[in-house]
C-alpha cells in the first residue's frame, strides 16, 4: 500500500475541506469575509 | 470579534443600549463591562455596525449590551447614525427595540451629549445615562456634582471611566434594580426625523447644565493646544506628517531585520528536519515544498506588518489622527470628496474592507461611490509582504543620503497608492461630477500617551489575525496549490521541470502569453491565481511553485534569492506595480457588492483596476527594459 500517497491524499481532502467551509461559513455571514480584522460584525 | 464572547446563548432577555456622539468612549465600555476587545481608537467613527456582548451584574444576572455607532442626534445624517437611531426608537426591522438605554456622555463635553439625553427624555425612552471620561474632567480640579446632575436629568446618572472598573461596577448593581427594566416604552416605533426640535433639545441641555452648576466650558488641554497649533497649520502640519510617514517605513525595514532572519533560520531549521527526519517521496515534498515553503515566506514578514501597525496605532490611540484628516480635508474638497473619506481611506492602509465599511458615515452618496472605489488603492497590510519581497530581492540594500533605499522605495510606493487614489478620486469627478459639499465635523480629542496595555493588545490582536490566516486559508490554498503543481506527475523522459507537466504549470503557460508583454512568466501568473484570495497568498504560492522548480540541491533556499536570479530587475518593477493598482482581493470585491447594493461597482472597479494595473506594468516593464536593457 502507498501511505505516502494515501497520507498527501488526505493531507489535500483536508485542505479542500477547510477552503470550501471557509466559504461557505463566509457566504452565510458566520465568519469574517476576510479574516483581517475583527470588526466586521459578521454574526449579524 | 472574538465569538465566544457574542452574545448568542440567547439567555440574556434584558437588552441595553449603548448610545451617545461619536467618540465619547462607548466601545471602551462596552469592552470593560462584557470584557470584548473591539477596536478602540481616539477619534470618531470607529464603530459603524451595533456589536452586541454578554455582562453580568453584581448579582450575575445577564444582561445582552449592544454598542451602537455614535450619533449626535435621533435626526441621521448618515447609515451608522440611522443604524443607532432605529435601533434604539425600535424602527429596526432586524433587532428588537433595548429594554434600558446607557446614553454614554462625555463629561468634558456635556452639552452635545446632553443634547441626546433630552431628544430621548422628551420621546421617553427608558435610559440611565453614564458620564464618562471623568478622570480628564478631576485631573482639571474641576467639581462635578452627579448627584445634582441626576436631581435635574430625573434619570439615573452614573459616572464612569472607560478605561478603568470606575462607573461600570456602579453600573452593574443599578442594572440588578428591576424597576429599571419595567419602565414601559412608549410607542415611538412610527417617529420620524423633525430637526425643529433640535433647537428645543439645545435649550433642555443648557437649561440642565445650569441646574447643575456645569455650564463653565471645559478650559483646552494646554499640551493639545499648543501641539495642534504645530500640527495643524497648513505647512508644518502636512510636514510633520509626511516626516512621519517617512520614519515609519524606514523603521519598517531597520527594525524588523533581526525577527526576520530570526524567522528565516528557524524556517530553515524545521526544513532540514523534516528532510533529514522524511524518506523522499510525496509527504516530505508536499511537506517542504508546499507547506514549509510557501508559509515561510509568508510568516518571515510578521515583524514588518507589527512594526507598521504600532506605529498606526500610536497615531490612533494619541489623537493625531483627526488631525491629519483636517489637514487633508481641503485637498480632498477639490477632488469632490470631503474630510469625512479620510478615516474609510486611512482604515483601507490596515485592510480596505473595514475602510470600505467605514464609509458609511458618509452621508452624501456620490462621495461614498468615490470614497469605496478609491478605498482598495490604499496600500493595504497584505501588500507589505509583496512588496518586502520584491524590494529585498531587486532593491539594494544600500544607503542614499543617511536614507534606507529599501524603505525609501517602500515610502515610494505608499506615496504611489495615495497618488493614484487621488488620481482617479479626480478622474471620477471630472467623470460623474463632485458630490455634495459636506462639511467635515470632526471632534479633535485632546492628546493622550497611548496606554501600553491598549498597544499590546492592538499587536498581539494583529498578529493572531495574521497566524490565524496563515494557519488556516493559506495553508490550505497552499496545499492545494502543491496538489495542482505536483499531479499529473511527469512521464519519464520529459525534459525540463516536471512542475511545467503539472495542472498548474500547464495553467500558468496557457495564460503566460497574455502576461509576456508585462514581463510576467508562468510562476508569476500560476501564483497571482491563488493570489486572489488574499495578496499575501501569492507570497505563499511563489514559494511553493519555486521551491518544485527546483533541483534537490537548492530545496530550502530562501524565495528572495530565487526570484532575484531567475527574474529581470524589470519583472520585478513590473510585478511591484502591478500590486499598487491590481484589486487582488475577492474579498474586498465581495464587501463592495454588500456595501453598494449589486454587482455593478464590484464588477466595473474590477475591470478598471485590473486594466490600470496591465497598462501600469507595461509601461514600467518597456521603460525599466529600454532605459537599462536588464
Amino acid at each position: 500500500m502507498n501511505y505516502d500517497l494515501i497520507a498527501v491524499l488526505a493531507l489535500g481532502a483536508m485542505a479542500v475541506a477547510f477552503v470550501v467551509r471557509h466559504y461557505v461559513r463566509v457566504s452565510k455571514g458566520k465568519a469574517p469575509v476576510c479574516g483581517n480584522c475583527n470588526n466586521c460584525a459578521c454574526d449579524d | 470579534m472574538s465569538e465566544t464572547k457574542v452574545d448568542i446563548s440567547g439567555l440574556a432577555q434584558r437588552r441595553l443600549a449603548l448610545l451617545g456622539n461619536p467618540n465619547c468612549g462607548k466601545t471602551a465600555l462596552f469592552n470593560r463591562l462584557t470584557g470584548s476587545q473591539q477596536k478602540v481608537a481616539n477619534y470618531a467613527g470607529v464603530t459603524v455596525e451595533l456589536k452586541r456582548g454578554l455582562m453580568k451584574t453584581a448579582t450575575g444576572r445577564s444582561v445582552t449590551v449592544i454598542d451602537l455607532p455614535g450619533t449626535y442626534s435621533l435626526n441621521p445624517s448618515s447609515q451608522d447614525e440611522t443604524v443607532a437611531c432605529a435601533m434604539v426608537l425600535g424602527q429596526s426591522l432586524r433587532e428588537k427595540a433595548p429594554d434600558l438605554t446607557a446614553v454614554v456622555i462625555d463629561a468634558t463635553r456635556l452639552r452635545r451629549g446632553l443634547r441626546l439625553v433630552a431628544a430621548l427624555k422628551r420621546l421617553g425612552v427608558p435610559m440611565v445615562v453614564l458620564v464618562n471620561m471623568m478622570d480628564r474632567v478631576r485631573s482639571q480640579g474641576r467639581e462635578f456634582d452627579v448627584a445634582r446632575l441626576q436631581a435635574a436629568l430625573g434619570v439615573p446618572v452614573i459616572e464612569a471611566t472607560g478605561i478603568s472598573t470606575h462607573g461600570t461596577d456602579a453600573l452593574r448593581q443599578l442594572l440588578d434594580q428591576n424597576g429599571l427594566w419595567q419602565q414601559a416604552r412608549p410607542d415611538i416605533a412610527t417617529v420620524r426625523p423633525d430637526t425643529g426640535t433640535a433647537r428645543t433639545d439645545d435649550a433642555q441641555a443648557q437649561t440642565w447644565l445650569q441646574a447643575s452648576a456645569l455650564d463653565q466650558p471645559m478650559g483646552d488641554h494646554e499640551w493639545s493646544r499648543r501641539l495642534d497649533g504645530w500640527l495643524l497649520q497648513p505647512v508644518t502640519g502636512v510636514l510633520v506628517l509626511l516626516v512621519l510617514l517617512f520614519l515609519i517605513f524606514q523603521a519598517v525595514f531597520a527594525w524588523a531585520a533581526w525577527p526576520m532572519g530570526l524567522i528565516e533560520g528557524a524556517t530553515g531549521w524545521v526544513s532540514a528536519s523534516v528532510d533529514a527526519l522524511l524518506p523522499a517521496g510525496l509527504l516530505k515534498s508536499l511537506l517542504i515544498d508546499g507547506v514549509i515553503a510557501g508559509l515561510g515566506g509568508v510568516v518571515i514578514f510578521l515583524p514588518q506588518i507589527l512594526i507598521l501597525f504600532f506605529f498606526i496605532l500610536v497615531m490612533e490611540e494619541s489623537g493625531y489622527l483627526p488631525r491629519a484628516a483636517l489637514l487633508l480635508d481641503r485637498l480632498m474638497g477639490s477632488l469632490g470628496l470631503s474630510g469625512r473619506a479620510f478615516i474609510p481611506l486611512l482604515s483601507s492602509f490596515a485592510c480596505a474592507i473595514p475602510g470600505i465599511m467605514a464609509a458609511r458615515t458618509i452621508s452624501d452618496r456620490r462621495t461614498k461611490w468615490v470614497t469605496v472605489f478609491i478605498a482598495p488603492l490604499m496600500t493595504c497590510s497584505a501588500r507589505l509582504p509583496v512588496y518586502t519581497l520584491l524590494i529585498g530581492a531587486f532593491i539594494p540594500a544600500k544607503t542614499v543620503y543617511g536614507m534606507s533605499l529599501p524603505g525609501l522605495v517602500l515610502f515610494g510606493l505608499y506615496v504611489m497608492g495615495i497618488v493614484s487614489a487621488i488620481a482617479v478620486a479626480w478622474v471620477l469627478k471630472l467623470w460623474r461630477g463632485a458630490g455634495e459639499p459636506v462639511q467635515l465635523m470632526m471632534e479633535l480629542p485632546d492628546y493622550h500617551l497611548p496606554r501600553i496595555k491598549d498597544l499590546a493588545i492592538g499587536l498581539w490582536q494583529r498578529a493572531s489575525i495574521f497566524l490565524r490566516n496563515v494557519g488556516g486559508i493559506i495553508l490550505s490554498l497552499t496545499v492545494i496549490l502543491w496538489f495542482l503543481s505536483t499531479f499529473p506527475q511527469a512521464p519519464v523522459g520529459f525534459t525540463g521541470s516536471p512542475i511545467e507537466y503539472s495542472f498548474a504549470g500547464r495553467i500558468g503557460q496557457t495564460l503566460a502569453g497574455f502576461f509576456a508583454p508585462i514581463g510576467f512568466n508562468w510562476q508569476i501568473v500560476v501564483a497571482l491565481i491563488p493570489g486572489l484570495a488574499a495578496r499575501e497568498v501569492m507570497v505563499a504560492a511563489l514559494g511553493t511553485v519555486y521551491a518544485l522548480s527546483q533541483t534537490g540541491d537548492e530545496v530550502g533556499a530562501a524565495l528572495g534569492p530565487l526570484i532575484a536570479q531567475d527574474w529581470t530587475l524589470a519583472t520585478g518593477l513590473s510585478l511591484l506595480i502591478w500590486f499598487v493598482f491590481a484589486p487582488q482581493c475577492l474579498a474586498t470585491l465581495a464587501v463592495v457588492r454588500k456595501e453598494m447594493g449589486g454587482w455593478a461597482m464590484p464588477v466595473g472597479m474590477a475591470v478598471f483596476l485590473f486594466g490600470l494595473a496591465y497598462a501600469a506594468s507595461w509601461v514600467t516593464y518597456r521603460l525599466a527594459l529600454n532605459l537599462g536593457g536588464f
